[in-house]
């Protein structure tokens, strides 16, 4: 039996920092000036969007 | 506004948090421990599960005022200079894990069984105790495979 190829489990070089919580998934992210997405929902069932009004967000 | 002091993973801290500051975000937010995750935010993935004074809650559950003066840990507060611990060590020896979004809770969760239901947990228990911590990867098997694994590690 080889140490790799066909049959033999590999370790993965990658568990160590999600096993400590050192992992970084896109809520983890915290850099100056990154903005951020928020899911607005159309009332609507069946329509056609001809403009938005960002004022709120800006 | 009012400020809350605990120990998390053997540090004294404090902050200022409103009211209705949940525990997961002054340790996400506040605290920058990233470890601990928001699967659901209504408790029901387990992704979130830390120790709140040596038992395992789900830190989006409990509002970081009523941790106030307790001791926290969290899945940062395991592995002790660079060596993981034995159940992290387990994970990662029995693949129960792949994208790893549910493992801090997992592991988390595991050490609680593991408190309550000693070294030698049959795999019945695991399974029935594991109802609240999700996992869309794995299918379980290694999950289950890795806590009985690392109880036993636990104890030599």
């Amino acid at each position: 039996m080889t140490e790799n190829g066909i049959g033999v489990s590999v370790r993965r070089k990658e568990d160590n920092r999600f096993l400590t919580g050192k992992g970084s998934y896109t809520d983890d992210l915290n850099v100056a000036g990154q903005t951020h997405a928020y899911f607005v929902r159309s009332p609507h069932a069946h329509a056609t969007l001809n403009s938005m009004d960002t004022s709120a967000a800006a | 506004m009012q400020t809350v002091s605990m120990n998390v993973n053997g540090k004294s801290v404090s902050g200022e948090v409103e009211d209705r500051t949940l525990l997961v975000e002054f340790l996400r937010e506040n605290l920058r421990l990233t470890g601990t995750h928001v699967g659901c935010d209504t408790s029901q993935c387990g992704a979130c599960v830390v120790h709140v004074d040596g038992v395992s809650v789900k830190s989006c559950t409990m509002l970081a005022a009523q941790a106030d003066g307790s001791d926290v840990t969290t899945i940062e507060g395991l592995a002790s200079n660079g060596d993981l611990h034995p159940m992290q060590q387990a994970f990662k020896d029995n693949h129960g894990l792949q994208c790893g979004f549910c493992t801090p809770g997992m592991v988390m969760s595991a050490l609680d069984i593991v408190n309550r239901n000693g070294n030698n947990v049959d795999e019945a228990t695991v399974r029935k105790e594991l109802e609240g911590n999700i996992c869309r990867c794995t299918g379980y098997h290694n999950i289950v495979k890795a806590v009985q694994a690392g109880a036993k590690n636990m104890g030599a």
